[in-house]
């Protein structure tokens, strides 16, 4: 723990700031639970829901990879082949955008929710960088998709990455590491048009390739992981994707050629899917790009800016049952029961579970027992906590056939 | 007390016994199909993390037995497959002029090409033998059994979507034994339409027609192959997303990739497969030319014992039988019904046989001179001993009563 003592006004400031986001989000979920119920809670569920959305987009670019025909001549004609005669083409295409739009919406909640409960401090921090890595992969993803069509919105997109690439090269001192050329030379330093549409290709499905891997990492550094979306849930994102779809003028949207002489004026994209280059023409290329790079510096230091949480379980008092399972199995006595936070709950008798840290030991015992993933060690994987349950077994003196992951009475 | 998320799984009990999330207990016997099927796609296995899991409550060592580290090596190797991958993509030009002369400036001038490609082709190679490997092990140690059916049947896909994908992988070079090779496969596949008693049901010319783009090998033909060899790939991770978010919660040894073991083997899988890329380059050939046909006609080594069946049968035989086969092997969970634990003499023989066979054939398409007749006769000699010595040691340890427990799959 570090100590508190030393800490400044404007440390204060951005903790108050936290909390007070904290609390926010808190009211949220406490609210969205009483009206969606415990399992279905959107806001605790922003993870499933984004891995259900990269697999909604991930099937729907699959399947639209097979009509489309990466060349500079055949793109925009078999695009506009895709939304015009293949059967479910329009849907599949409105659908893979408004997922995309989607993903940005909603990553961008779970990483407000991580920052605003402090679940994105110190043990947590690498899955927190994990999650930053894929803000700027989801953009480049974003923004290769919309070169696809190679049209006329592809050549003012390519020319605003291009210059946001090279970006590095024009700031002062760092531009004479050439760090521009590094990034960018690779995608825009091609002979033709043709290599160029397959190097953006590359990016795009590259890019999806890397943003699947990064949810498998991220994964295995949740525990537990709640990455199952129940049934209604999936139901009512793929209406909100219907919805959104529905929304988005996809079909009037005409694919205007792509000509290198007589670029246009404005270009329209979705306001989420690469929302930093709004402020494109506002900024231009080399300050976008240093305040993006800014922005995620920024974002992965923040994590230091909080006291470390103790190694101790902590009980996630929204899903408690009171069921007092914990209760009966901690060797240690850390657990006790205390009122529901809920009034109404409370006037009924009920109790939630509480740890106290001067007791625990974070051994895992309460983790492995809780049938409700109510109470969790947020400062250990997966693998840690059951080592150390079974490490903590050992030095109880239980036989081995106790342990959690064997069942009693077999 | 049972463990939410923890129960067993297979070994002693068909279908475990489990609390759900909203702590209502579900019962040992599958009494509803979305029960059933949650337990199948829960015992879904395909990086081997359920096995090391099992060996470890077992209290056998996890890394002991030979042939444990199949699934992880399987999915480290995917990985490769798919960096390198990607790195090719952005080099390639999927044109019928442009082709062979990107991947051939790839080999020469592209940074890190060499690897890249070399990378590419030996690491589907690996996938395909480690695929190929798990599966006996699987089938050896019947490991089969309820309720890992799907997942059974999950890696006998993965086996199969890896060798299309190296087979779409193989044209894509567009050199001409590719180009001929196409137009064989394309040529049979015709044949086999025409010929097959399903042709008159209005199929004939659909699966040419969507695959290759027409009657003839094109540009339709390339970017169709092109773009399917992606959508494979892509597909496959996927499934590796789909089977690590389906894995239950808090055990551990789902995470296929936990880093003591897996990172040794990830840098001698990266260091063998760079080495074989540097020693033995992958062979361009020369570019394609519909008017000279090349002697002998090779694909990939995988490929060359479907080749020889189809050369030996005809066309529409060798598919069905090749079909028949897989859609057999999928159903071993339900052919075999014994309740017995452990190895099987006649699982074992009769696995044994039909790698016997694929050997066979394949040692043939490498130029093993046999005549047909020869081959056929052989195949007929080795299965009917297989099943001979099956059923002989069948009678011997009594079906049935084999009470040894298997703690791998």
């Amino acid at each position: 723990m570090r100590k508190t003592v030393g800490r400044t006004s404007a440390e204060s400031g951005y903790l108050s700031l936290r909390r007070s986001a904290g609390r926010l989000v808190e009211t949220l979920e406490y609210y969205s639970a009483r009206f969606f119920g415990e399992r279905g809670n959107p806001f605790t569920l922003s993870g499933a829901i984004l891995i259900g959305l990269v697999i909604v987009s991930a099937v729907t670019g699959a399947l639209m990879l097979l009509f489309y025909t990466p060349s500079p001549e055949h793109a925009a004609p078999s695009v506009h082949r895709l939304i015009t005669e293949v059967g479910l083409g329009s849907i599949l295409r409105a659908f893979h955008r408004a997922s995309a739009d989607l993903i940005i919406i909603v990553i961008l909640f779970h990483g407000f929710r991580a920052w605003a409960t402090a679940r994105y401090a110190s043990p947590r921090s690498r899955n927190w960088l994990i999650g930053l890595l894929a803000l700027p992969l989801i953009g480049i993803i974003g923004w290769a998709g919309y070169i696809l069509p190679w049209d006329e919105r592809a050549l003012v997109l390519l020319a605003w990455g291009k210059n946001l690439a090279y970006g590095p090269d024009r700031w002062p001192i760092i531009g004479w590491l050439r760090l521009g050329s590094l990034i960018g030379g690779p995608i825009f330093a091609v002979s033709g048009e043709s290599d160029q549409l397959l190097r953006i290709l590359a990016l795009h499905i590259g890019g999806a390739f890397a943003l699947i891997g990064l949810v498998i990492w991220h994964l295995g550094r949740v525990t537990p992981p709640r990455a199952k979306m129940p049934i209604a849930v999936w139901i009512g994102v793929l209406l909100v994707l219907w919805l959104l779809a529905a929304m988005i003028p996809l079909e009037s949207e005409e694919l205007l050629p792509f000509n290198p002489f007589a670029p246009p004026e404005h270009v329209h994209v979705d306001l989420f899917i690469s929302f930093p280059l709004l402020f494109y023409p506002l900024l231009g290329g080399p300050i976008l790009s240093a305040a993006i790079v800014l922005v995620l510096v920024l974002l992965a230091i923040a994590p230091r800016l909080e006291r470390r949480i103790e190694p101790t379980a902590v009980v996630r008092e929204i899903a408690c049952t009171g069921c007092r399972l914990c209760l009966n199995d901690c060797p240690y006595g850390a657990i006790t029961m205390v009122p529901h936070f809920d009034p109404a709950k409370r006037a009924r008798g009920r109790e939630i579970a509480r740890v106290l840290s001067s007791c625990c030991s974070s051994c895992g015992i309460c983790v492995g027992s809780c049938a409700f993933a109510a109470i969790e060690l947020p400062t250990m994987t997966s693998d840690e906590i059951v080592s150390s349950v079974e490490q903590a077994m050992r030095e109880i003196g239980t036989h081995r056939a106790a342990s959690p992951f064997e069942e009693v009475g077999q | 007390m049972p463990e939410n998320g923890l129960e067993n799984t297979g070994q002693k009990r068909a279908v475990p016994d489990e609390v759900g999330k909203a702590g209502r207990v579900v019962s040992a016997r599958p009494h509803r199909l979305c029960d059933c099927l949650r337990a199948r796609i829960e015992a879904c296995d395909l990086f081997d993390g359920l096995a090391a899991f099992e060996r470890k409550r077992a209290g056998l060592p996890s890394a002991g037995a030979p042939f444990d580290f199949l699934g992880k090596a399987l999915w480290i190797v995917f990985v490769l497959i798919v960096i390198s991958g990607v790195g090719l993509l952005a080099g390639y030009s999927p044109t019928v002029t442009g082709a062979f002369s990107s991947v051939e400036r790839m080999q020469t001038s592209f940074p890190m090409g060499w690897w890249l490609r070399g990378a590419h082709k030996y690491c589907t190679d690996l996938f395909v033998i480690l695929a190929l490997l798990r599966l006996v092990r699987i089938a050896y140690r019947r490991a089969y059994k309820s309720p890992a059916e799907i997942s059974w049947i999950s890696s006998l896909v993965v086996l199969a979507v890896g060798m299309v994908a190296g087979l779409t992988g193989y044209l894509l070079v567009w050199h001409q034994r590719a180009f001929r090779m196409g137009r064989i496969f394309e040529g049979d596949i015709m044949t086999y339409e025409a010929a097959h008693p399903l042709g008159g049901l209005g199929l004939h010319g659909w699966p040419a027609g969507w695959i290759l783009g027409g009657d003839e090998i094109s540009q339709q033909a390339l970017m169709a192959i092109f773009v399917a060899h992606i959508a494979l790939g892509f597909l496959l991770m996927l499934a590796a997303l789909c089977w690590r978010v389906t894995a239950r919660k808090k055990v551990p040894a789902y995470r296929h990739f936990s880093p003591e073991t897996a990172w040794p083997l990830f840098w001698s899988i990266l260091a063998a497969v760079t080495v074989v890329a540097i020693l033995f380059p992958p062979p361009l050939g020369s570019p394609s030319d519909g008017l000279l046909k090349p002697h002998p006609i090779l694909a990939d080594w995988y490929l060359l014992g479907c080749y020889q069946l189809i050369d030996i049968l005809t066309p529409p035989a060798a598919v069905s039988l090749i079909l028949l086969g897989f859609v057999l092997g999928a159903l071993i969970p339900w052919i075999d019904r014994s309740s017995a634990k452990g190895p099987r003499p006649l699982v074992t023989s009769i696995v044994t046989a039909g790698l016997a066979t694929w050997l066979i054939f394949t040692l043939k398409g490498l130029g093993w001179s046999i005549s047909p007749a020869g081959i056929l006769g052989l195949t007929a000699v080795v299965w009917f001993i297989a099943v001979i010595v099956g059923a002989m040691g069948e009678a011997r340890t009594g079906a049935g009563e084999s009470g040894r427990e298997v703690t791998g799959r």
